[in-house]
This record gives structure tokens, C-alpha cells and sequence, in this order.
């Protein structure tokens, strides 16, 4: 039993610094943001040789969508000549097939991928069978739900100019924000992740994180990388790393915003979360080692590297933490130490534990000159309660992943947008 | 058990007391829209002359206007972005020293006395300033000649050349089809295909020998210092640095320049190939010395600094 209780107060205090680091990184992003010397994007590079670009757009199901999004991508006022639009067709049943052929007739510079029969499903498979027939240089990927203005994929592309620079990133917005709780939680749970997270560690050249949607890549590196892992769900975070450990950056375009549809039910979202977690742990069992090891990683980038990569494990280890302290408070044994240092851990934790990350989301709608939002940040606790549920077992799905091999199924999730 | 009661009741108050402007803000919605997104934003240099220009089109196309040719000035009560009352005046003379509405010149103008003018100046024709004046916006239809201070809060757009004789502080951005810098200027972005702070031929015009070339794009993650003193440099690519950039000589980088900090261009610097927009860019200051030219846009997030 004592063995027992000393791993039970051993985990305890592990999990205290754990979430002491992860305090101390988000204070470090809020005050860099609010504070410090911003990093300059390449909006304002005006350049009249701009790469070739192929813009790619993963579709499943998507005939409530796929129209708004191909208007405004033909509406983009990149040149013409230098672009081409290609929608993944993956295994589609409803009229996504019928209304990119009828684009394709209209528009030369649209050529839709169909992918049927035996051709594993998912946006990972879909990208890789892009990037066969992609002719620009630059690949810029937009999610189908996705509204993009007319002039962003020349602020995307233009990133590109910079030889150090393997992708770039965009901000996103939830267009349906005011829809319900949810959605409005969602919404400014989005502004800190980007208005803040993002800007800050593109300031502080850490890793900013390429997202899959609203950003873009250098096919012939990527190509040169390997493509992207058919057993990785998160193939945004895991391109990430891949540029960073083979000493590329990703720049983060904070006025590359771009309008997406955030989900409206709670399912839908718990799906969502669920699927990013185990991605996003996939990712972490492949480069953790890595990128302790790495020679292109500075110090500071290795930490914010792994911090970043444990992001979705910190829920579970909350959860474990959870468990923790109701085995020990049943066995009577809540006193883990009684050293001073303890308290300021505990102190530390209750204070600004809980409130780190709404204080970077308070800072970012401050920002943003949403300033009654901030009122909705109380109610982050239950959706706070709610992540560490899905992304908790998202955590197990990662593990069971990595144990048994298993085959990866693709989840879209699923659009509320009337067509 | 009244104390019970008051103690369950002031628990639950207590309790519930951090959710009420959270629900309240929910039922009420009074922020509960996304950030706004303009879906027809793209970037374009000309964007304060050409939307000013296209508001005074849009209110003065249902009017007949014709020239004006009474000597008083004409005030025509316009739709811009508020409506308000615009003059319309042929002569410089008519202008008062102080004009607090928008003023559009009809025809060519000569500014000879000092003006302020605490809203939109418009030339349809060419402009001379030969005297101090003092503007909120410069929009002229053809080409300008600054010969005295002149003094710009926001922007200046001239569809024609522009050409700057005396000291100019031409505010936050800067197009023209031309531009001629040759008194110290400072603005914060231009456009123009030319800009030039010189007429003597540069290194892109001048036959060189013993060169040093230098091909494909740089990035840097500290500052960086290229000298053409002894020997020309050519650089066909783009620099991308972290840290300061310094280039003096007779250097011709064919693509861009960005900085995350300041950028420096010393005697003799061309950026650019004629015919085709590249940029300079820094998040820092930009100082222009001596002689320099460069085919496109310059941007400063703090001021460009030019000395001829």
C-alpha cells in the first residue's frame, strides 16, 4: 500500500510540473503578444514573379458546400496563369461529383480528382494523390467549409519567397459563431489558439503550427519528405515537424483569415476533438524522440516543440491527475508533502492553472476589439471539462493505434450549411 | 435552520455568481458575431486614391457638374463616406488659407500660398506647390511638383509623375506612376514603377566589369552588410533576413528585400528590374542615402527615411 500511495503523490507533483510548464508557456505567449515586438509577415512583399500554385481542396459529401467555396476561389485574384484548383473527390455518394465536373466545363484552370473504388479513404490519402498531378510549385489546401477572400492566396503564396519558409499558415474564423453556446465557445477558443498561440511563437520563432487549412506548402519538399503518413490523421501537425526537423520554418499569417463553419453540435465536436487528439498523439509517439535529438531544433524550439507535442496528452494526464486525487483523498492521504515549495505549486496551479489559457483568449479577443466576448470565458470550464473527456480518448485511440497497427478510418465532420 | 438556509442560499450565490454575465452575454448576444472579414480584401497599393476617387465618382454621378467658371468656389453637398459639403474651385486664389471641407481644383494648379487643408485636396489637372501647404490626403489626375514643404497626413495619389524638389513628409502611403525624390522625404509606403532619388545612371545602367554574382534567394537569420564599393555586386534573388540590412554601393539586387528589422541603402543601390514590381520591406525603419533607385514598393511599418 505504501508503494502505491507514493506513485499516487509521485504522479501528483509530476502532473503539478507539468502543468507548471504549460502556465508559464501560455503566460510567455499572452505577454509576447500583448507586449512584445511582433513579427513581421510577407503580406506587404509585392512581387510580380509569384510561384505557381495549386490549390487543393479535400471533399467527402460535401454538396452543401462545395459551390461557395469554388466561387470565391475562382473569384482569388491570383493570375490566372499561374493557378489551378484542384477538389479531391474522396469517394463522395451525394452531388459533389456532378457539381465539380460541371466547374471543371466552366472554368479550364478547375480539375477536379476523383477517388473511388479501392483507394483508401481519408485527407491524408487524398493529398498524397494530389500532389502526383499538382503542377504549381506552391500547394495551398483549403478544408471544403472554407471562404476564402480574394486576395489570400497571394498573401499565402507570397511566403514562399523566404527560402527558409516549407509552409505558412492562416487564421480561422468560425462564420457561424453566434449560432449556440458552442459555437460561440469555438469561436473565441479560435481567436486565442491564433490571434495569440500562433502570432506569439511565430514571434518568439518557435513553432507555429501549420494546420491543414487556410495554409500551404512547397510540393517538391514535401514530395521529397515522403509525402504525408497514411497512418497519421494529423497530417498538418505532422508536416510541421517534418519542415522543422529538416530545418524549415512555418510562417504564421495572422491576416490571412478565412471563414470556416465550426460545428453546431455537441457530437459533432466531441467527433472533432476526438479525431484531432489521435492525430495529434499519432504524431507525437512518431517525433517525440526526434525532436529531442534534433540538430535544426534550437533549445527553446525543442520546448516548445514538445510541449506542443504533448498538447492533447496533457488532457489525459488531467484525467489520470483527477483519478489521482480521489484514490488519495479516499485512502486519506492529501497531504502529498509539506514543503513550502509544494504550496507554491498548488498556488500556482489554482491560480493560474485553470486561468492561463482564458487569460491568452481574454488577451486575444482584447485584440481582436471583441471585448464583450470576454464575458463568455466562465463558461470555457465546461468545454474545458468536455476536451479533456474526448481528447482523452483520443489519447487511447492513439495508443491502441500504435500497439495494434491498426487501419486508420477518416471522420469528416459533418457541415450544417445550407447549400 | 433559517442559518442553514441563508448559508445554502449565499453557497448557491456564490456559486453561480461568475456564470451570470457569461448567460447574460449569451442570451443578449450583444458580441456574438465573428470578426469581420472583408471576402473582396486584396491587397492594392492604390487603395486610398482609387476607393476615395470611386466614392466622389459614385456621388457626382447623378450630377451635372459643369466648369466651374464663376470666381467663387462652388460647395456641393456629397455622399463620401457621410455626407457633406465638398468645394469645387478653378483657381488657387479662391482657396482660403484654412479649408475644413474637401477641396477638389478643377483644373491645373498652381499652389502659391501657404493652405491648410484639413480634408482631401484634389487636382484634376497638374499641381505645383510652390509655397508651404499642409494636407490631410494629395489626390492628383496628373503630375505633381512639390517645390516647397508640403506636409501630408494620410495619403498621395497621383496618377502622373511626382516629383519631389523640396523637404516632403507625404504620411502613410504613396502611389504614383513616377517618382522623383530629390529633397529629403519620408512616407511610409510607396508605389510607382519608378522611384528614384537620383538621374545619374546606376549600376542596371551602367557598363560594369569584374562583378560579383550572386544567384538564387537568401535567407538570413541574422543581419547581413553587402558592399558593392569595391567591386559591383549583383544579386539575382530575393533576401529574406532576420536582422538589420545594410547595402551600400553599387549593388543591384534583382528581387526583394525584407527585413524584420531595419534596412539601409546607400549610394548607389538599385532593387529591381524595370518592368516588373519587387519590393523593399522592413518591419523596421528604411534610410534611403545618396543616390538609389528601385522598380516597385518600398514598406516601412515605421517610416522610410530618404536623402538624395
Amino acid at each position: 500500500m505504501g508503494v502505491l500511495i507514493f506513485l499516487l503523490k509521485t504522479y501528483m507533483v509530476f502532473l503539478m510540473l507539468v502543468l507548471l510548464l504549460y502556465i508559464i508557456r501560455h503566460y510567455t505567449f499572452t505577454l509576447n503578444r500583448a507586449l512584445g515586438k511582433q513579427r513581421l509577415y510577407y503580406q506587404d512583399v509585392l512581387d510580380e514573379d509569384l510561384p505557381t500554385v495549386s490549390v487543393l481542396v479535400p471533399m467527402h459529401n460535401e454538396e452543401k458546400v462545395a459551390r461557395h467555396i469554388l466561387d470565391l476561389l475562382v473569384a482569388s485574384d491570383y493570375p490566372k496563369e499561374k493557378l489551378e484548383i484542384i477538389p479531391i473527390n474522396d469517394h463522395s455518394k451525394d452531388r459533389t461529383k456532378e457539381i465539380l465536373e460541371e466547374y471543371a466545363q466552366r472554368y479550364p484552370f478547375i480539375r477536379p480528382l476523383h477517388r473511388y473504388g479501392d483507394l483508401p479513404r481519408g485527407k491524408q490519402n487524398g493529398l498524397n494523390d494530389a500532389l502526383k498531378i499538382a503542377k504549381g510549385e506552391v500547394i495551398i489546401v483549403y478544408d471544403a467549409d472554407y471562404l476564402p477572400p480574394k486576395g489570400q492566396i497571394r498573401i499565402l503564396a507570397v511566403a514562399f519567397k523566404d527560402p527558409q519558409v516549407g509552409a505558412v499558415m492562416g487564421r480561422v474564423v468560425p462564420i457561424n459563431a453566434e449560432k449556440n453556446l458552442l459555437t460561440r465557445l469555438l469561436d473565441i477558443e479560435r481567436s486565442g489558439g491564433y490571434q495569440v498561440d500562433q502570432q506569439a511563437r511565430y514571434n518568439l520563432n518557435l513553432i507555429p503550427q501549420y494546420g491543414g487549412t487556410v495554409g500551404g506548402f512547397r510540393k517538391r519538399l514535401v514530395i521529397e519528405l515522403g509525402g504525408f503518413d497514411a497512418r497519421i490523421l494529423a497530417e498538418d501537425t505532422e508536416l510541421t515537424y517534418k519542415l522543422y526537423l529538416n530545418g524549415y520554418k512555418v510562417a504564421y499569417a495572422n491576416i490571412a483569415e478565412c471563414y470556416e463553419e465550426a460545428p453546431e453540435s455537441w457530437n459533432v465536436r466531441a467527433r472533432q476533438l476526438r479525431r484531432w487528439a489521435r492525430g495529434h498523439n499519432q504524431v507525437m509517439f512518431k517525433y517525440f524522440i526526434p525532436t529531442i535529438l534534433s540538430k535544426n531544433l534550437n533549445f527553446w524550439q525543442k520546448i516548445d516543440g514538445l510541449l506542443l507535442l504533448a498538447i492533447y496528452m496533457q488532457s489525459f494526464l488531467i484525467f489520470l491527475g483527477l483519478l489521482d486525487s480521489l484514490l488519495l483523498f479516499f485512502l486519506g492521504e492529501m497531504e502529498i508533502t509539506s514543503s513550502y515549495l509544494f504550496l507554491l505549486f498548488m498556488f500556482a496551479h489554482n491560480s493560474f492553472g485553470n486561468f492561463a489559457p482564458f487569460f491568452e483568449i481574454g488577451t486575444a479577443l482584447v485584440l481582436d476589439g471583441a471585448k464583450q466576448k470576454v464575458f463568455l470565458l466562465p463558461l470555457m470550464f465546461f468545454e474545458f471539462i468536455f476536451n479533456i473527456i474526448y481528447a482523452s480518448l483520443g489519447f487511447f485511440d492513439a495508443l491502441i493505434d500504435l500497439i495494434t497497427k491498426r487501419t486508420i478510418i477518416w471522420q469528416k465532420t459533418e457541415r450544417f450549411r445550407n447549400a | 435552520m433559517p442559518e442553514v438556509v441563508l448559508l445554502v442560499a449565499l453557497f448557491s450565490i456564490l456559486l453561480f455568481l461568475p456564470f451570470v454575465p457569461p448567460l447574460i452575454e449569451l442570451f443578449l448576444k450583444r458580441d456574438a458575431k465573428p470578426i469581420p472579414i472583408d471576402l473582396e480584401r486584396k491587397k492594392e497599393p492604390d487603395y486610398f486614391g482609387k476607393s476615395f476617387i470611386n466614392l466622389l465618382a459614385t456621388a457626382l454621378k447623378d450630377l451635372k457638374i459643369q466648369e466651374v467658371e464663376k470666381p467663387n468656389p462652388v460647395y456641393l453637398k456629397l455622399k463620401l463616406n457621410r455626407e457633406e459639403w465638398v468645394g469645387f474651385l478653378n483657381d488657387e486664389k479662391l482657396a482660403e488659407s484654412t479649408m475644413d471641407a474637401p477641396v477638389i481644383f478643377t483644373k491645373d494648379t498652381v499652389f502659391l500660398q501657404n493652405h491648410t487643408f484639413k480634408r482631401e485636396l484634389v487636382v484634376f489637372g497638374n499641381a505645383v506647390f510652390k509655397n508651404t501647404c499642409l494636407a490631410r490626403s494629395l489626390y492628383v489626375k496628373g503630375d505633381c511638383v512639390i517645390k516647397a514643404p508640403l506636409r501630408i497626413a494620410r495619403w498621395v495619389h497621383v496618377e502622373g509623375n511626382l516629383l519631389i524638389n523640396s523637404n516632403a513628409d507625404l504620411g502613410v502611403s504613396v502611389y504614383a506612376r513616377e517618382m522623383k525624390i530629390r529633397g529629403w522625404t519620408t512616407f511610409k509606403r510607396a508605389y510607382a514603377k519608378k522611384i528614384d532619388t537620383s538621374d545619374e545612371p546606376l549600376i542596371d545602367k551602367k557598363n560594369v566589369e569584374r562583378t560579383i554574382n550572386l544567384q538564387g534567394n537568401f535567407g538570413i537569420t541574422g543581419s547581413i552588410t553587402i558592399g558593392g564599393k569595391e567591386r559591383p555586386v549583383f544579386v539575382d534573388g530575393d533576401i529574406f533576413c532576420d536582422g538589420d540590412v545594410q547595402i551600400e554601393g553599387d549593388v543591384w539586387i534583382k528581387g526583394n528585400v525584407f527585413s524584420q528589422e531595419s534596412i539601409t541603402l546607400k549610394n548607389g543601390v538599385v532593387i529591381g528590374i524595370e518592368g516588373k514590381v519587387k519590393s523593399v520591406v522592413a518591419r523596421g525603419e528604411i534610410l534611403i542615402e545618396g543616390p538609389f533607385r528601385i522598380y516597385g514598393y518600398i514598406h516601412s511599418e515605421k517610416r522610410v527615411e530618404a536623402s538624395p
